[in-house]
Protein backbone atom coordinates (compact mmCIF):
# COMPACT_ATOMS: atom_id res chain seq x y z
CA UNK A 1 0.00 0.00 0.00
CA UNK A 2 1.37 3.31 -0.85
CA UNK A 3 0.65 6.62 0.54
CA UNK A 4 0.74 10.14 -0.74
CA UNK A 5 0.83 12.86 1.96
CA UNK A 6 0.62 16.73 0.76
CA UNK A 7 0.67 20.04 2.52
CA UNK A 8 1.13 23.44 1.16
CA UNK A 9 -1.42 25.01 3.50
CA UNK A 10 1.67 27.03 4.90
CA UNK A 11 4.87 28.41 3.70
CA UNK A 12 6.55 25.00 3.30
CA UNK A 13 5.46 22.45 0.27
CA UNK A 14 5.73 18.77 2.01
CA UNK A 15 5.51 15.50 -0.04
CA UNK A 16 5.79 12.36 1.38
CA UNK A 17 5.38 8.85 0.34
CA UNK A 18 4.60 6.05 2.39
CA UNK A 19 4.73 2.35 2.18
CA UNK A 20 3.21 0.17 4.15
CA UNK A 21 4.14 2.79 7.76
CA UNK A 22 7.33 3.34 6.67
CA UNK A 23 8.06 6.67 4.91
CA UNK A 24 9.86 5.66 2.14
CA UNK A 25 10.54 9.03 0.56
CA UNK A 26 10.07 13.04 1.58
CA UNK A 27 10.80 16.16 0.14
CA UNK A 28 9.92 19.20 2.38
CA UNK A 29 10.76 22.71 1.17
CA UNK A 30 10.57 26.56 1.86
CA UNK A 31 7.97 27.73 -0.85
CA UNK A 32 5.55 30.43 0.19
CA UNK A 33 3.31 31.30 -3.10
CA UNK A 34 5.82 29.34 -4.86
CA UNK A 35 4.07 25.84 -4.52
CA UNK A 36 1.85 26.02 -7.33
CA UNK A 37 4.86 25.83 -10.25
CA UNK A 38 6.75 23.48 -7.60
CA UNK A 39 4.43 20.91 -6.72
CA UNK A 40 4.67 18.75 -9.86
CA UNK A 41 8.57 18.70 -10.48
CA UNK A 42 9.16 17.72 -6.71
CA UNK A 43 6.75 15.30 -7.33
CA UNK A 44 7.84 13.82 -10.21
CA UNK A 45 11.43 14.02 -8.71
CA UNK A 46 10.29 11.75 -5.48
CA UNK A 47 8.48 9.41 -7.23
CA UNK A 48 11.56 8.62 -9.72
CA UNK A 49 13.65 8.46 -6.56
CA UNK A 50 11.23 5.87 -5.00
CA UNK A 51 10.65 4.24 -8.50
CA UNK A 52 7.15 4.44 -8.05
CA UNK A 53 4.64 5.76 -11.26
CA UNK A 54 1.63 7.43 -10.14
CA UNK A 55 -0.43 4.27 -10.88
CA UNK A 56 1.45 2.79 -7.78
CA UNK A 57 -0.34 5.71 -5.39
CA UNK A 58 -3.38 3.69 -3.99
CA UNK A 59 -4.36 6.24 -1.40
CA UNK A 60 -3.66 10.58 -0.79
CA UNK A 61 -3.53 11.93 2.69
CA UNK A 62 -4.22 15.92 2.57
CA UNK A 63 -4.28 18.68 4.54
CA UNK A 64 -7.54 20.80 5.02
CA UNK A 65 -5.94 23.77 6.59
CA UNK A 66 -6.50 26.20 8.14
CA UNK A 67 -3.82 27.84 6.54
CA UNK A 68 -2.73 30.31 3.46
CA UNK A 69 -6.14 30.07 1.54
CA UNK A 70 -4.80 29.49 -1.79
CA UNK A 71 -2.52 27.25 -0.44
CA UNK A 72 -4.74 25.16 0.91
CA UNK A 73 -6.47 25.14 -2.40
CA UNK A 74 -3.23 23.59 -4.26
CA UNK A 75 -3.12 19.93 -2.29
CA UNK A 76 -6.46 20.09 -1.93
CA UNK A 77 -7.56 20.16 -5.30
CA UNK A 78 -4.43 17.84 -6.27
CA UNK A 79 -5.67 15.16 -3.86
CA UNK A 80 -9.32 15.34 -5.15
CA UNK A 81 -8.84 15.21 -9.06
CA UNK A 82 -6.32 12.33 -8.07
CA UNK A 83 -8.90 10.36 -6.05
CA UNK A 84 -11.94 10.82 -7.89
CA UNK A 85 -10.40 10.09 -11.78
CA UNK A 86 -8.38 7.59 -10.39
CA UNK A 87 -10.85 6.52 -7.99
CA UNK A 88 -8.90 5.99 -4.52
CA UNK A 89 -9.49 6.64 -0.76
CA UNK A 90 -8.12 10.19 0.19
CA UNK A 91 -7.56 11.13 4.01
CA UNK A 92 -8.12 14.53 5.47
CA UNK A 93 -5.51 15.60 8.37
CA UNK A 94 -5.93 19.38 9.97
CA UNK A 95 -3.05 21.26 9.21
CA UNK A 96 -2.45 22.20 12.69
CA UNK A 97 -2.35 18.81 13.92
CA UNK A 98 0.29 18.01 11.34
CA UNK A 99 2.40 20.84 12.66
CA UNK A 100 1.66 19.66 16.27
CA UNK A 101 3.80 16.48 15.11
CA UNK A 102 2.82 14.09 17.66
CA UNK A 103 4.42 16.31 20.12
CA UNK A 104 3.09 16.08 23.97
CA UNK A 105 1.76 19.08 25.67
CA UNK A 106 1.98 21.55 22.55
CA UNK A 107 0.91 24.61 21.26
CA UNK A 108 0.93 25.15 17.45
CA UNK A 109 -0.05 28.89 15.45
CA UNK A 110 0.46 29.60 12.50
CA UNK A 111 0.64 33.30 10.95
CA UNK A 112 -3.38 34.52 9.62
CA UNK A 113 -1.53 37.90 9.00
CA UNK A 114 -3.04 41.36 10.07
CA UNK A 115 -1.26 40.19 13.57
CA UNK A 116 -3.98 37.07 14.13
CA UNK A 117 -2.71 33.36 13.91
CA UNK A 118 -4.51 29.92 13.84
CA UNK A 119 -4.09 28.45 17.13
CA UNK A 120 -4.57 25.05 18.61
CA UNK A 121 -3.19 22.73 21.22
CA UNK A 122 -2.27 19.53 20.81
CA UNK A 123 -1.40 16.34 23.13
CA UNK A 124 0.36 13.23 20.80
CA UNK A 125 -2.20 14.37 18.63
CA UNK A 126 -5.12 14.76 20.62
CA UNK A 127 -7.14 18.07 20.51
CA UNK A 128 -7.14 19.98 23.93
CA UNK A 129 -8.05 23.18 22.04
CA UNK A 130 -10.16 23.25 18.96
CA UNK A 131 -8.20 25.35 16.00
CA UNK A 132 -9.24 28.58 15.58
CA UNK A 133 -8.30 31.96 15.05
CA UNK A 134 -7.19 34.42 17.56
CA UNK A 135 -5.18 37.70 17.89
CA UNK A 136 -1.59 37.31 18.89
CA UNK A 137 -2.43 38.90 22.01
CA UNK A 138 -5.15 36.42 22.83
CA UNK A 139 -2.96 33.67 22.10
CA UNK A 140 -0.42 34.71 24.46
CA UNK A 141 -2.76 34.47 27.08
CA UNK A 142 -3.87 30.77 26.28
CA UNK A 143 -0.13 29.61 26.57
CA UNK A 144 1.18 27.68 29.41
CA UNK A 145 4.51 27.65 30.73
CA UNK A 146 4.63 24.21 30.34
CA UNK A 147 3.68 23.77 26.89
CA UNK A 148 6.47 24.01 24.01
CA UNK A 149 5.23 26.00 20.92
CA UNK A 150 5.70 24.81 17.56
CA UNK A 151 5.06 26.91 14.31
CA UNK A 152 5.60 30.33 13.72
CA UNK A 153 6.76 31.06 17.29
CA UNK A 154 8.55 34.50 16.12
CA UNK A 155 4.92 35.65 15.69
CA UNK A 156 5.18 35.51 19.97
CA UNK A 157 8.79 36.90 19.76
CA UNK A 158 10.58 33.30 20.06
CA UNK A 159 11.92 31.16 17.57
CA UNK A 160 9.94 29.58 14.96
CA UNK A 161 9.57 25.78 15.18
CA UNK A 162 8.68 23.32 13.05
CA UNK A 163 8.55 19.70 13.23
CA UNK A 164 9.65 17.67 10.36
CA UNK A 165 6.54 17.30 8.69
CA UNK A 166 6.45 14.52 6.69
CA UNK A 167 7.26 12.42 9.65
CA UNK A 168 4.37 13.87 10.88
CA UNK A 169 2.11 12.99 8.23
CA UNK A 170 3.27 9.18 9.40
CA UNK A 171 3.05 9.11 13.53
CA UNK A 172 -0.57 11.11 13.12
CA UNK A 173 -2.04 8.03 11.10
CA UNK A 174 -4.62 7.22 13.62
CA UNK A 175 -5.58 10.76 13.09
CA UNK A 176 -5.98 10.70 9.18
CA UNK A 177 -10.04 10.92 8.24
CA UNK A 178 -11.34 9.09 5.65
CA UNK A 179 -12.98 11.29 3.52
CA UNK A 180 -16.58 9.23 2.56
CA UNK A 181 -17.24 11.49 -0.50
CA UNK A 182 -14.11 13.52 -2.52
CA UNK A 183 -16.40 15.73 -4.13
CA UNK A 184 -17.65 17.29 -1.07
CA UNK A 185 -13.94 17.78 0.69
CA UNK A 186 -13.24 21.50 1.22
CA UNK A 187 -10.69 23.49 3.39
CA UNK A 188 -11.33 24.57 6.80
CA UNK A 189 -10.99 28.35 6.19
CA UNK A 190 -12.44 29.27 9.56
CA UNK A 191 -13.86 32.47 8.04
CA UNK A 192 -17.03 32.13 6.11
CA UNK A 193 -17.70 32.94 2.70
CA UNK A 194 -20.56 35.23 4.50
CA UNK A 195 -17.77 37.30 5.81
CA UNK A 196 -17.37 38.25 2.47
CA UNK A 197 -20.76 40.33 1.64
CA UNK A 198 -20.74 43.96 1.84
CA UNK A 199 -22.57 44.98 4.45
CA UNK B 1 -6.63 12.20 -37.46
CA UNK B 2 -8.55 12.25 -34.59
CA UNK B 3 -8.00 13.56 -31.18
CA UNK B 4 -9.92 13.77 -28.04
CA UNK B 5 -9.50 16.35 -25.99
CA UNK B 6 -10.89 17.19 -22.26
CA UNK B 7 -10.51 20.98 -21.14
CA UNK B 8 -10.88 22.76 -17.89
CA UNK B 9 -12.18 25.95 -17.59
CA UNK B 10 -12.04 28.27 -14.27
CA UNK B 11 -10.49 31.75 -14.78
CA UNK B 12 -13.70 33.37 -13.67
CA UNK B 13 -16.58 32.67 -11.71
CA UNK B 14 -17.42 29.23 -13.62
CA UNK B 15 -16.13 25.65 -13.29
CA UNK B 16 -16.18 23.49 -16.65
CA UNK B 17 -14.99 20.93 -17.78
CA UNK B 18 -15.37 19.44 -21.46
CA UNK B 19 -14.86 16.51 -24.11
CA UNK B 20 -14.43 17.87 -27.50
CA UNK B 21 -13.56 15.36 -30.08
CA UNK B 22 -11.46 16.34 -33.47
CA UNK B 23 -12.08 20.28 -32.52
CA UNK B 24 -15.73 20.39 -33.14
CA UNK B 25 -17.75 17.44 -31.60
CA UNK B 26 -18.71 18.41 -28.13
CA UNK B 27 -18.94 14.83 -26.62
CA UNK B 28 -20.06 16.66 -22.95
CA UNK B 29 -20.21 20.05 -21.83
CA UNK B 30 -20.62 20.37 -18.57
CA UNK B 31 -20.47 23.84 -16.56
CA UNK B 32 -21.14 24.78 -13.02
CA UNK B 33 -22.16 28.50 -12.74
CA UNK B 34 -21.76 30.35 -9.33
CA UNK B 35 -23.85 33.59 -11.28
CA UNK B 36 -26.49 33.03 -8.03
CA UNK B 37 -23.71 32.73 -5.05
CA UNK B 38 -22.23 36.24 -7.07
CA UNK B 39 -25.45 38.08 -7.44
CA UNK B 40 -26.11 38.09 -3.45
CA UNK B 41 -22.27 39.78 -3.35
CA UNK B 42 -23.22 42.50 -6.41
CA UNK B 43 -20.54 40.97 -8.35
CA UNK B 44 -17.62 38.55 -8.21
CA UNK B 45 -15.94 38.43 -5.22
CA UNK B 46 -12.07 36.43 -5.89
CA UNK B 47 -11.75 34.43 -2.59
CA UNK B 48 -15.92 33.76 -2.82
CA UNK B 49 -15.02 32.39 -6.40
CA UNK B 50 -12.11 30.60 -6.00
CA UNK B 51 -14.10 28.37 -3.37
CA UNK B 52 -16.56 27.22 -5.12
CA UNK B 53 -14.06 26.20 -7.75
CA UNK B 54 -12.36 23.45 -5.09
CA UNK B 55 -15.46 22.93 -4.11
CA UNK B 56 -16.79 21.62 -7.89
CA UNK B 57 -13.61 21.06 -9.30
CA UNK B 58 -13.51 17.40 -9.15
CA UNK B 59 -17.12 16.75 -9.74
CA UNK B 60 -17.27 18.46 -12.53
CA UNK B 61 -14.16 16.49 -14.33
CA UNK B 62 -16.25 13.21 -13.32
CA UNK B 63 -19.44 14.20 -15.05
CA UNK B 64 -17.37 15.52 -18.25
CA UNK B 65 -16.14 11.84 -18.18
CA UNK B 66 -19.39 9.89 -17.41
CA UNK B 67 -21.51 12.50 -20.12
CA UNK B 68 -19.02 11.34 -22.70
CA UNK B 69 -19.14 7.85 -21.90
CA UNK B 70 -15.16 8.31 -21.93
CA UNK B 71 -12.87 7.29 -19.65
CA UNK B 72 -9.30 9.20 -19.11
CA UNK B 73 -7.30 6.48 -21.22
CA UNK B 74 -9.52 7.97 -24.18
CA UNK B 75 -8.62 11.11 -23.91
CA UNK B 76 -5.49 12.19 -25.89
CA UNK B 77 -4.44 15.81 -24.25
CA UNK B 78 -5.38 18.06 -21.16
CA UNK B 79 -6.10 21.66 -22.09
CA UNK B 80 -6.77 24.25 -19.45
CA UNK B 81 -7.20 27.90 -19.39
CA UNK B 82 -3.73 29.63 -18.15
CA UNK B 83 -5.12 33.21 -17.89
CA UNK B 84 -6.13 35.64 -18.04
CA UNK B 85 -8.39 35.93 -15.30
CA UNK B 86 -8.88 35.64 -11.45
CA UNK B 87 -5.66 34.15 -9.93
CA UNK B 88 -7.25 32.17 -7.45
CA UNK B 89 -9.65 30.64 -9.62
CA UNK B 90 -7.39 29.96 -12.25
CA UNK B 91 -5.25 28.53 -10.02
CA UNK B 92 -7.80 25.29 -8.97
CA UNK B 93 -7.87 24.69 -12.91
CA UNK B 94 -4.32 24.70 -13.45
CA UNK B 95 -3.64 22.33 -10.20
CA UNK B 96 -6.87 20.02 -11.65
CA UNK B 97 -5.07 19.90 -15.44
CA UNK B 98 -1.72 19.35 -14.07
CA UNK B 99 -2.75 16.44 -11.79
CA UNK B 100 -4.86 14.55 -14.84
CA UNK B 101 -1.94 15.53 -17.21
CA UNK B 102 0.88 13.70 -14.52
CA UNK B 103 -1.47 11.04 -13.37
CA UNK B 104 -2.58 9.92 -16.99
CA UNK B 105 0.56 10.97 -18.81
CA UNK B 106 -1.12 13.27 -20.94
CA UNK B 107 0.56 16.33 -22.87
CA UNK B 108 -0.24 20.17 -21.20
CA UNK B 109 -1.98 22.31 -23.22
CA UNK B 110 -1.95 25.70 -21.59
CA UNK B 111 -4.49 27.97 -23.28
CA UNK B 112 -5.44 32.09 -23.47
CA UNK B 113 -8.74 32.88 -22.38
CA UNK B 114 -9.50 34.94 -25.04
CA UNK B 115 -8.29 32.27 -27.87
CA UNK B 116 -11.35 30.14 -26.19
CA UNK B 117 -14.03 32.06 -26.64
CA UNK B 118 -12.87 33.06 -30.40
CA UNK B 119 -13.29 29.09 -31.24
CA UNK B 120 -16.39 28.78 -29.61
CA UNK B 121 -17.73 30.43 -33.52
CA UNK B 122 -15.99 27.29 -34.57
CA UNK B 123 -18.80 25.21 -33.24
CA UNK B 124 -21.82 27.00 -35.46
CA UNK B 125 -20.10 28.44 -38.43
CA UNK B 126 -16.83 27.38 -40.49
CA UNK B 127 -13.66 29.71 -39.27
CA UNK B 128 -12.17 31.24 -42.40
CA UNK B 129 -9.22 32.94 -42.30
CA UNK B 130 -8.21 35.75 -42.06
CA UNK B 131 -10.22 36.48 -39.49
CA UNK B 132 -11.20 39.67 -36.80
CA UNK B 133 -13.38 38.49 -33.69
CA UNK B 134 -14.92 41.43 -31.76
CA UNK B 135 -14.20 40.31 -28.12
CA UNK B 136 -16.17 42.19 -24.88
CA UNK B 137 -16.85 40.49 -21.92
CA UNK B 138 -16.66 41.37 -17.99
CA UNK B 139 -12.30 41.15 -18.68
CA UNK B 140 -12.14 42.20 -21.82
CA UNK B 141 -12.76 44.23 -24.80
CA UNK B 142 -10.59 43.30 -28.38
CA UNK B 143 -10.29 43.59 -31.36
CA UNK B 144 -8.00 40.48 -32.49
CA UNK B 145 -6.89 39.80 -35.76
CA UNK B 146 -5.87 36.34 -36.89
CA UNK B 147 -4.38 35.63 -40.78
CA UNK B 148 -4.50 31.81 -39.77
CA UNK B 149 -5.74 29.61 -37.37
CA UNK B 150 -3.08 29.88 -34.92
CA UNK B 151 -1.99 33.59 -35.53
CA UNK B 152 -3.48 36.63 -33.37
CA UNK B 153 -2.29 40.05 -33.65
CA UNK B 154 -4.44 42.84 -30.74
CA UNK B 155 -5.56 45.24 -33.11
CA UNK B 156 -7.14 47.14 -30.19
CA UNK B 157 -8.03 46.61 -26.52
CA UNK B 158 -9.41 48.71 -24.03
CA UNK B 159 -7.26 51.79 -21.85
CA UNK B 160 -9.49 51.49 -18.73
CA UNK B 161 -12.03 49.36 -17.83
CA UNK B 162 -13.93 46.21 -20.15
CA UNK B 163 -17.38 46.62 -21.32
CA UNK B 164 -18.68 44.24 -19.26
CA UNK B 165 -17.23 46.06 -16.37
CA UNK B 166 -18.76 49.27 -17.63
CA UNK B 167 -22.05 47.79 -18.09
CA UNK B 168 -22.05 46.80 -14.57
CA UNK B 169 -20.78 49.81 -13.08
CA UNK B 170 -23.85 51.98 -14.79
CA UNK B 171 -26.20 49.09 -13.49
CA UNK B 172 -25.11 49.62 -10.07
CA UNK B 173 -25.58 53.34 -10.83
CA UNK B 174 -29.06 52.93 -11.96
CA UNK B 175 -29.82 50.39 -9.02
CA UNK B 176 -30.06 47.61 -11.61
CA UNK B 177 -28.86 43.98 -10.30
CA UNK B 178 -25.42 42.42 -11.26
CA UNK B 179 -24.89 41.08 -13.94
CA UNK B 180 -25.54 44.69 -15.59
CA UNK B 181 -25.35 43.65 -18.71
CA UNK B 182 -28.61 42.00 -19.51
CA UNK B 183 -30.81 44.18 -17.05
CA UNK B 184 -29.44 47.01 -19.16
CA UNK B 185 -30.21 45.56 -21.95
CA UNK B 186 -33.90 45.08 -21.02
CA UNK B 187 -34.45 48.17 -19.52
CA UNK B 188 -33.13 50.10 -22.77
CA UNK B 189 -35.46 48.31 -24.72
CA UNK B 190 -38.02 50.73 -23.25
CA UNK B 191 -36.08 53.73 -23.27
CA UNK B 192 -35.75 56.39 -25.90
CA UNK B 193 -32.99 58.83 -27.47
CA UNK B 194 -33.54 61.41 -24.48
CA UNK B 195 -30.05 61.93 -22.93
CA UNK B 196 -26.48 62.59 -24.86
CA UNK B 197 -23.28 61.13 -23.53
CA UNK B 198 -19.96 61.77 -25.11
CA UNK B 199 -18.48 58.70 -27.75
CA UNK B 200 -15.63 58.05 -25.81
CA UNK B 201 -11.86 58.79 -27.30
CA UNK B 202 -8.33 56.98 -27.47
CA UNK B 203 -5.52 58.19 -28.63
CA UNK B 204 -5.13 55.00 -31.21
CA UNK B 205 -8.51 54.32 -33.53
CA UNK B 206 -8.95 50.93 -32.52
CA UNK B 207 -8.58 51.21 -28.89
CA UNK B 208 -11.33 51.48 -26.55
CA UNK B 209 -12.04 53.00 -23.37
CA UNK B 210 -15.19 52.99 -20.98
CA UNK B 211 -14.30 55.04 -18.06
CA UNK B 212 -14.84 57.80 -19.35
CA UNK B 213 -18.69 56.91 -20.58
CA UNK B 214 -19.03 55.62 -17.11
CA UNK B 215 -18.14 58.72 -15.81
CA UNK B 216 -20.03 60.94 -17.95
CA UNK B 217 -23.32 59.11 -16.87
CA UNK B 218 -22.54 59.99 -13.33
CA UNK B 219 -22.09 63.03 -14.04
CA UNK B 220 -25.12 63.48 -16.22
CA UNK B 221 -27.31 62.29 -12.91
CA UNK B 222 -26.05 64.79 -10.93
CA UNK B 223 -26.76 67.75 -13.29
CA UNK B 224 -29.93 66.78 -13.69
CA UNK B 225 -30.78 66.43 -9.90
CA UNK B 226 -29.35 69.82 -9.32
CA UNK B 227 -32.17 71.22 -12.05
CA UNK B 228 -34.18 69.56 -9.79
CA UNK B 229 -35.47 66.88 -12.92
CA UNK B 230 -35.78 62.85 -12.01
CA UNK B 231 -33.58 60.98 -14.29
CA UNK B 232 -35.85 58.56 -16.43
CA UNK B 233 -33.62 55.10 -15.95
CA UNK B 234 -34.92 53.17 -18.67
CA UNK B 235 -33.61 56.73 -21.65
CA UNK B 236 -30.37 56.44 -19.55
CA UNK B 237 -29.74 52.53 -20.33
CA UNK B 238 -30.81 53.35 -24.33
CA UNK B 239 -28.44 55.96 -24.21
CA UNK B 240 -25.71 54.36 -22.21
CA UNK B 241 -26.09 51.42 -24.30
CA UNK B 242 -26.08 52.75 -27.86
CA UNK B 243 -23.29 55.13 -27.00
CA UNK B 244 -20.89 51.97 -25.76
CA UNK B 245 -22.25 49.28 -28.51
CA UNK B 246 -21.75 51.79 -31.22
CA UNK B 247 -17.93 52.42 -30.41
CA UNK B 248 -17.56 48.60 -30.33
CA UNK B 249 -19.23 48.92 -34.21
CA UNK B 250 -18.18 51.71 -35.29
CA UNK B 251 -14.37 50.40 -34.64
CA UNK B 252 -14.64 47.05 -35.90
CA UNK B 253 -16.01 48.34 -38.85
CA UNK B 254 -13.12 50.43 -39.57
CA UNK B 255 -10.52 47.27 -38.62
CA UNK B 256 -12.84 45.87 -41.81
CA UNK B 257 -12.21 48.28 -43.94
CA UNK B 258 -8.16 48.74 -42.80
CA UNK B 259 -7.36 44.67 -42.47
CA UNK B 260 -10.08 43.41 -45.15
CA UNK B 261 -10.79 39.84 -42.97
CA UNK B 262 -13.26 37.12 -44.74
CA UNK B 263 -15.11 36.70 -41.45
CA UNK B 264 -16.07 39.10 -38.35
CA UNK B 265 -17.05 37.14 -35.20
CA UNK B 266 -18.27 38.48 -31.96
CA UNK B 267 -17.24 36.31 -28.76
CA UNK B 268 -17.12 36.76 -25.20
CA UNK B 269 -20.04 37.15 -22.51
CA UNK B 270 -21.82 40.65 -23.96
CA UNK B 271 -22.05 39.12 -27.40
CA UNK B 272 -25.50 37.71 -25.71
CA UNK B 273 -26.38 41.22 -25.45
CA UNK B 274 -29.50 41.48 -27.97
CA UNK B 275 -28.87 45.42 -29.44
CA UNK B 276 -25.20 44.32 -29.88
CA UNK B 277 -26.11 41.50 -31.96
CA UNK B 278 -28.58 43.91 -34.45
CA UNK B 279 -25.87 46.66 -34.74
CA UNK B 280 -23.26 43.93 -35.89
CA UNK B 281 -25.97 42.18 -37.90
CA UNK B 282 -26.97 45.78 -39.39
CA UNK B 283 -22.99 47.19 -40.21
CA UNK B 284 -20.80 44.36 -40.33
CA UNK B 285 -23.33 42.07 -41.92
CA UNK B 286 -23.99 44.50 -44.59
CA UNK B 287 -20.26 45.17 -45.80
CA UNK B 288 -19.29 43.07 -48.75
CA UNK B 289 -16.91 39.80 -49.06
CA UNK B 290 -17.40 39.44 -45.14
CA UNK B 291 -18.86 36.52 -43.45
CA UNK B 292 -20.23 37.73 -39.96
CA UNK B 293 -20.87 35.11 -37.40
CA UNK B 294 -23.11 35.58 -34.36
CA UNK B 295 -22.35 33.31 -31.90
CA UNK B 296 -25.62 31.24 -30.36
CA UNK B 297 -26.15 31.97 -26.16
CA UNK B 298 -24.87 29.12 -24.89
CA UNK B 299 -21.15 29.75 -26.13
CA UNK B 300 -21.31 33.51 -25.00
CA UNK B 301 -20.87 32.69 -21.33
CA UNK B 302 -17.76 30.97 -20.14
CA UNK B 303 -17.39 27.20 -20.64
CA UNK B 304 -14.96 24.50 -21.40
CA UNK B 305 -16.07 23.28 -24.32
CA UNK B 306 -14.34 26.43 -26.39
CA UNK B 307 -11.09 25.81 -24.16
CA UNK B 308 -11.23 22.08 -25.91
CA UNK B 309 -11.73 23.91 -29.95
CA UNK B 310 -9.02 26.10 -29.01
CA UNK B 311 -7.27 23.13 -27.30
CA UNK B 312 -7.74 21.17 -30.68
CA UNK B 313 -5.91 23.23 -32.46
CA UNK B 314 -3.01 24.15 -29.94
CA UNK B 315 -2.56 20.16 -29.70
CA UNK B 316 -2.15 19.85 -33.41
CA UNK B 317 0.49 22.62 -33.52
CA UNK B 318 2.08 20.96 -30.31
CA UNK B 319 1.92 23.65 -28.23
CA UNK B 320 2.66 21.95 -25.18
CA UNK B 321 3.18 22.90 -21.40
CA UNK B 322 5.58 21.65 -18.57
CA UNK B 323 4.28 20.62 -15.29
CA UNK B 324 5.63 23.59 -13.78
CA UNK B 325 3.78 25.92 -15.54
CA UNK B 326 1.39 27.99 -13.22
CA UNK B 327 -1.46 30.52 -13.92
CA UNK B 328 -1.04 33.63 -15.34
CA UNK B 329 -3.52 36.27 -14.77
CA UNK B 330 -2.08 38.81 -17.33
CA UNK B 331 -1.58 36.13 -19.35
CA UNK B 332 -1.03 37.68 -23.34
CA UNK B 333 -2.03 35.80 -26.43
CA UNK B 334 1.23 35.07 -28.12
CA UNK B 335 1.56 32.42 -30.33
ZN1 LIG C 1 -14.73 34.74 -20.80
Amino acid sequence: MITLCMDTSHKHLTLALIQDDQLIKKSMTECFKQQSETIFPELVKLCEEAKIKPDDIQEVVVTTGPGSYTGVRIAMTIAKVLCATKNIPCYALNTLQLYSGNHAKCCVLLDARSKRAYFAKYNHGEVVQEPGVFTIDEIQNFIKPDEEILGDGSLLGKEDNYVDLAESFLSLKPYWEKVENIHCLVPEYLKSSEEYLVK
Amino acid sequence: MSEIILAIESSCDETACSIIKDGKEICSNVVSSQINVHKKYGGVVPEVASRIHVENISVVIDEALKTAGITMNDVDAIAFTQGPGLIGSLHVGVQAAKTLAWAFNKPLVPLHHIIGHIYANGFVDELVFPLLALVVSGGHTELVYMKDEWSFDILGTTQDDAIGEAYDKVARVLGLPYPGGPAIDKLAKEGKAHYILPTPKTEKELDFSFSGLKSAVLQLIQREEKKGETIVPADLAYCFQETALDTLVNKTEKAVHEFKPKQVVLAGGVAANSRLREKMTETIGAIEGVHLTIPPLWCCTDNAAMMGAAGSVAYRHKLFGALDCSANPCKEIDC
